[in-house]
């Protein structure tokens, strides 16, 4: 079952979600959350695996399987390993967590919705919110949550959008786009000169011509009907709304849209396109057409292409490797350059008294956990930033395996970023059968 | 396999069996002293196992709290008791039977309590996804005629991805390339649900401010395809009035405009109302960005409609005594076409449409006969029907990896191929028409490298002629180490012909079930996959449903290769998995007679292969019992009346887009029948189902 956003948002402010402090979503809360000061997460899922190994300083010998408490270090005195060192430079800003339980989430071969949601993984319907859902409920902007898929050039022409990441409650999936053009004409349209503007003013009336259609048939329906086709009906709303929120902002989003390049508009290969949405999600923050952005590379499924890096192994084989396999090292380290790229085009726009990095969290990770056949009982992420001082950074965090008392779970790690963006929860998904999962609360080692 | 019980789980037995509740009945009053009554129920029914004495699956169910709003843990236990007493499966088959009417008041009497304190249970909709579909007890759609009035909910179902570029592809008269996932493709925003079932139900899908852009995005492609003029195609007289003159188009032409695509996309003409919007929009546009980019713009928004992104089945008319209303004419037209087409509704419907001859379940009857002769009217969807059904296109998506398809002994290893040569044997007893089901199950004829057999033929001369050059006999077989298709069918290279379909040997195939690419589609990356191939069995034959996999369990068996996966899958056989694995692994391990490519085999590791298993619970005692392997077993089985009525009812869920109800069961049954009477025919049987009440007639709930 799916509901639209718009309905789902509704009903969270009416007080249907679990949140202690919620914050109903709406435009009017932008005000309230820029009052705490601006906040920015961004998450990156490579599929296949994040190897514990992979984010494991060469010099500390831990067994997770022997731990009774949580080993918590200074990172600075030790080397990145290999596939995570052109993080080096910014050892100071990243913290390792390692042994973060998500057993309940079954990312064996992938979870989609599951590895963001920390609840049992689903490929047509989620069970619940995820996290970047509800970090965009708690920071909204004109796009709450930007969310891209990377896959095989074909895959993403011929799926534009799918549904595989993000949800912003039980049955209410968010479109992830995987056509860069698409999003860019969704996201920065407006910023197109002369004629171009006019036919975007065009399409609005097309969209407000359409949407008296949905809502003559709308009164026809019965309540079930009805509901089913709120995110239609609505969507033209949402268009509208969206459109006018970006007509206001026309010339910041011309100031910072990304040029309309051939690997925009005439791609070669599947980095291409991956690259030109990389453009978009810098330019949607810095633009602040978003606070919230995701990428999926692999769209969280066990397949992919990296045609441009030269791997041996492609698509699903690649996940069959380990984490010694010379490909592995090669796409590792191609994604933490793709991290830096965010992190130094961040550095570079002024906020405050400091960038706006020192205000960006990003949570880099698998959504099939520690291995393509994983069990999720020790699940690395990095995290890089610290949020305007709300998270800990420069540290090596590693907790006990479940079922040890000190263990703790992935739904722990989300519960806290909420708590850093302002937004507090007892838990994240703990409910229902999910409850033994964990106890409520943050992870200390993460907040400050 | 290890696993972890939760402090609320669960019941251990999970016995799965057909359920007692019908899914969309309505639920009956509770008694007066319902949670009186509950209690009892619970004493004795449940707790012998779960009481103090005993605590199967660490469930104790004596002192629970009632289900009140801060009752806490009591809730989710209370819950998971709702849960397994809607599945049917408990208490377990071989313990007392409550009756069904107290099951049903303690289902209702709990799910109001559970309601009221606030605690979130599966709702009804859960219920109409199709992996729920056998929870609606068999007995109760086939034991006893059936009469009386059936209907299905006015509704919308968003059109499938085929459906709308068929559309669309028929409006740019070809010349927009629409082939999936190609990088020249005009992508379908929609996708359909990846898990194995039918994909395409009305309830499931809807359509957000994403797709709506792409839509847009669409839209203005499609119609600059219309503008352009080849010399198969030109535009259509309508648009090219406008497009080829450079003069401001006069209003009659804007109408005719807007009218053409109306009548193109829509099958109807805009209502007054709608033809005054749309073509002063039309106009608007052209004024402003010109005849050929205005006309783009401007016509964009007609598909967009509601009407072209949904179908829409809302009925019309005086509602019957019973409370039902026709679908309109254009509604039922629609229904029809894309029943059987990828297209709207050819002239013949619209023309009966119009003139008023398309209104009642015998006019429906007519004209699907009608389309169902016409061999010139492709209809994909039937074909599309068995594959969704069997399963067995999914073969290309189980990934092999290079080195297993090397220690295989295949040189390469292409799939698709594979579900070629079963849509070749699917359409070759559609075709024949006779007994389609147990054709379908029993065959021991096979389409082996059909693809191959074709290029084969067509290059007969080619390969000739290089003999000749060479001076060399021409090869005498198309199979090498690039090609081992015939491998797969344990088919040698020598005996292999392309007058097809060969014979196999009876004693090592039988049917789809038996073919490669139903094997591969129900394989592993590396291995066999016994579970999900029993839970097929149980699922789409029996009529039988296994719950979700607990959470709580890791569903993953033992990293052993040396060890046969019969042996690996002891784990299952521990006491608190056997209690659903009893009901897919003996179902499922016959197939082991075949490796994870489908090669029929008689050794596994070296050891002679261990084929047996059994039918358990079948609901048909004469099904029930031991079976030597996978043909021994799919025999019997095709010669179940049960195993039929199955089939007939995963057949209303394909053509109906929804799960069936206990008030479908006069439309079951007449399937049934047609089918039966008709020594097995699919197309009286979709013939009946198309026609039926359940197809024709909506229940209206007016907003």
């Amino acid at each position: 079952m799916s509901i639209s956003r718009r309905s789902a948002l509704k009903q969270l402010a009416l007080g249907s979600g679990v949140a202690l402090s919620p914050a109903p979503w709406s435009w009017a809360a932008t005000a309230a959350a820029e009052e705490r000061g601006p906040r920015r997460v961004v998450f990156f899922l490579q599929n296949q695996a994040f190897y514990p190994e992979h984010a494991q300083p060469r010099e500390l010998k831990v067994d997770p399987r022997k731990l009774d408490r949580v080993e918590d270090v200074a990172l600075k005195d030790h080397a990145l390993p290999a596939p995570i060192d052109p993080l080096e430079p910014i050892k100071d800003r990243i913290t390792i967590l390692q042994g973060i339980n998500g057993k309940h989430v079954g990312p064996y071969h992938g979870a989609p919705f599951g590895a963001l949601g920390g609840y049992r993984k689903s490929d047509s319907m989620p069970l619940g919110e995820t996290i970047d859902c509800a970090l965009g409920k708690a920071l909204p902007a004109v796009q709450p949550a930007l969310i891209f898929g990377w896959e095989a050039l074909d895959r993403m022409k011929g799926s534009p959008i799918r549904y595989a990441s993000s949800a912003w409650a039980k049955g209410a999936p968010a479109p992830m786009f995987c056509d860069p053009v698409l999003a860019f004409n969704n996201l920065f349209g407006v910023a197109k000169p002369g004629a171009a503007r006019a036919e975007f003013d065009a399409d609005t009336e097309l969209f407000d011509l359409v949407k008296q259609d949905a809502e003559r048939l709308d009164r026809r329906l019965s309540p079930e009907e009805r509901a089913k086709f709120a995110s239609y009906r609505e969507g033209f709303a949402e268009i509208t709304e969206r459109r006018k929120r970006l007509l206001a902002m026309a010339d910041t989003l011309a100031k910072h849209a990304p040029p309309l390049t051939d690997k925009f508009t005439k791609p070669r290969f599947d980095m291409d396109w991956w690259d030109a949405s990389l453009d978009i999600v810098i330019a949607a923050l810095v633009a602040r057409v978003t606070n919230v952005a995701t990428i999926a590379s692999g769209c969280c499924h066990s397949g992919g292409s990296w045609l441009g890096l030269g791997l041996q192994n492609q698509g699903h084989s690649l996940g069959h490797t380990g984490p010694d396999n010379p490909d592995w090292l090669v796409l590792r380290r191609h994604n933490m350059q793709t991290l830096l790229r965010i992190v130094r085009a961040l550095e570079a726009v002024p906020e405050g008294q400091g960038t706006m990095m020192d205000n960006t969290l990003i949570v880099y990770t698998s959504c099939h956990a520690e291995a393509q056949h994983s069990t999720g009982d020790k699940w690395p992420f990095l995290l890089i930033g610290n949020l305007g001082g709300r998270i800990r950074a420069g540290r090596y965090v590693q907790y006990p395996l479940f079922p040890a008392k000190q263990g703790r779970s992935i739904n722990a790690l989300y519960c806290s970023l909420l708590h850093a963006v302002g937004a507090p929860r007892d838990h994240f998904n703990l409910e229902g059968s999910l409850k033994g999962v964990d106890r409520p609360g943050p992870l200390a080692e993460v907040l400050t | 396999m290890k696993h972890r019980l939760a402090n609320l789980a669960i019941f251990a037995a999970l016995l799965v069996s057909v359920a007692w509740c019908g899914a969309a009945r309505a639920e009956p009053p509770a008694a007066p002293d319902a949670a009186g009554a509950a209690r009892a129920f619970l004493k004795q029914h449940c707790q012998r196992c779960h009481g103090a004495d005993r605590a199967e699956g660490e469930l104790r169910l004596h002192q629970l709290a009632a289900p009140r709003a801060g009752a806490g843990p009591a809730l989710d236990i209370w819950a998971q008791v709702l849960e397994r007493l809607e599945a049917g499966d408990m208490p377990p088959r071989k313990e007392l039977q409550p009756a069904r009417q107290d099951v049903e008041q303690l289902v209702a009497w709990l799910r109001a309590e559970l309601k009221s304190a606030g605690r979130d249970v599966a709702s009804a909709a859960d219920r109409a996804f199709p992996a729920k579909a056998n929870l609606l007890d068999h007995a109760m759609l086939f034991a006893a005629p059936a009469d009386g009035a059936a209907a299905s909910d006015a509704r919308l179902w968003r059109v499938s991805p085929f459906g709308y570029l068929g559309l669309m592809q028929e409006l740019s008269q070809g010349k927009l390339n629409i082939r999936k996932e190609s990088s020249t493709s005009l992508a379908s925003p929609f996708g359909l649900a990846s898990d194995h079932g039918f994909r395409d139900y009305a309830f499931r899908y809807r359509v957000s401010a994403s797709e709506t852009e792409q839509l847009a995005l669409n839209a203005k492609k499609v119609i600059a395809s219309m503008l352009e003029s080849r010399p198969t195609a030109r535009p259509p007289q309508a648009l090219a009035a406008i497009v080829s003159s450079t003069g401001a188009p006069t209003a009659e032409q804007i109408d005719r405009a807007v009218n053409h695509l109306f009548e193109q996309a829509l099958r109807r003409p805009p209502s007054a109302e709608e033809r005054e919007r749309y073509a002063g929009f039309l106009a608007k546009n052209v004024a402003q960005f010109g005849n050929r980019d205005g006309l783009i713009r401007g016509l964009a928004p007609v598909l967009l409609h509601p009407e072209a992104v949904f179908r829409v089945e809302l009925g019309d008319g005086a509602a019957d005594r019973h409370g039902r209303v026709a679908l309109s004419p254009l509604e039922l037209a629609t229904a029809l076409s894309l029943a059987l087409t990828d297209q709207r509704p050819d002239a013949t419907l619209l023309r009966a449409a119009r003139e008023g001859n398309l209104a009642t379940p015998a006019d429906a009857r007519r004209e699907v006969e009608r389309m169902l002769k016409d061999a010139a009217l492709a209809k994909p969807r039937i074909l599309r029907f068995f594959q969704e059904y069997f399963g067995y296109a999914d073969a290309p998506g189980v990934f092999k990896d290079e080195p297993v398809i090397r220690a295989a002994g295949f040189g390469r290893y292409s799939p698709q191929f594979l579900v070629e040569d079963t849509d070749a044997l699917v359409l070759l007893i559609l075709k024949e028409d006779r007994q389609v089901l147990r054709e379908l199950l029993i065959t021991d004829r096979a389409f082996v490298a059909s693809d191959t057999a074709t290029s084969w033929v067509r290059d007969k001369a080619k390969r000739e002629d290089a003999a000749r050059k060479t001076g060399q006999a021409p090869p005498a077989h198309p199979f090498n180490k690039k090609n081992q298709l015939n491998d797969h069918y344990n088919v040698a290279a020598e005996r292999w012909t392309t007058e097809q379909p060969l014979r196999l040997p009876q004693a090592e195939r039988a049917g789809i079930l038996t073919q490669p690419a139903w094997l591969t589609a129900h394989s592993t990356n590396t291995d066999n996959h016994a579970i999900l191939r029993g839970k097929w069995i149980r699922d789409r034959l029996l009529g039988g449903s296994v719950p979700d996999t607990p959470i709580t369990v890791e569903a993953k068996l033992p990293d052993e290769p040396e060890q046969t996966l019969r042996h690996r899958m002891r784990v299952t056989r521990e006491r608190y998995c056997w209690q659903c694995h009893q009901n897919m692994d003996p179902l499922g391990l016959p197939f082991e007679m075949f490796d994870h490519f489908g090669r029929h085999r008689t050794q596994e590791l070296r050891q002679p292969v261990n084929t047996s298993g059994a039918i358990i619970a079948s609901g048909d005692a004469a099904l029930d019992g031991p079976v030597k392997d996978a043909v021994a077993m799919i025999r019997k089985l095709a010669e179940s009346e049960r195993v039929h009525q199955v089939f007939v009812r995963h057949a209303f869920r394909y053509w109906l887009g929804r799960n069936e109800t206990a008030d479908d069961a006069p439309t079951l049954q007449a399937a049934y029948r047609a089918y039966r009477d008709s020594d097995g025919s699919m197309n009286a049987l979709i013939v009946s189902l198309l026609s039926s009440d359940s197809f024709v007639y909506r229940r209206v709930t007016r907003p």
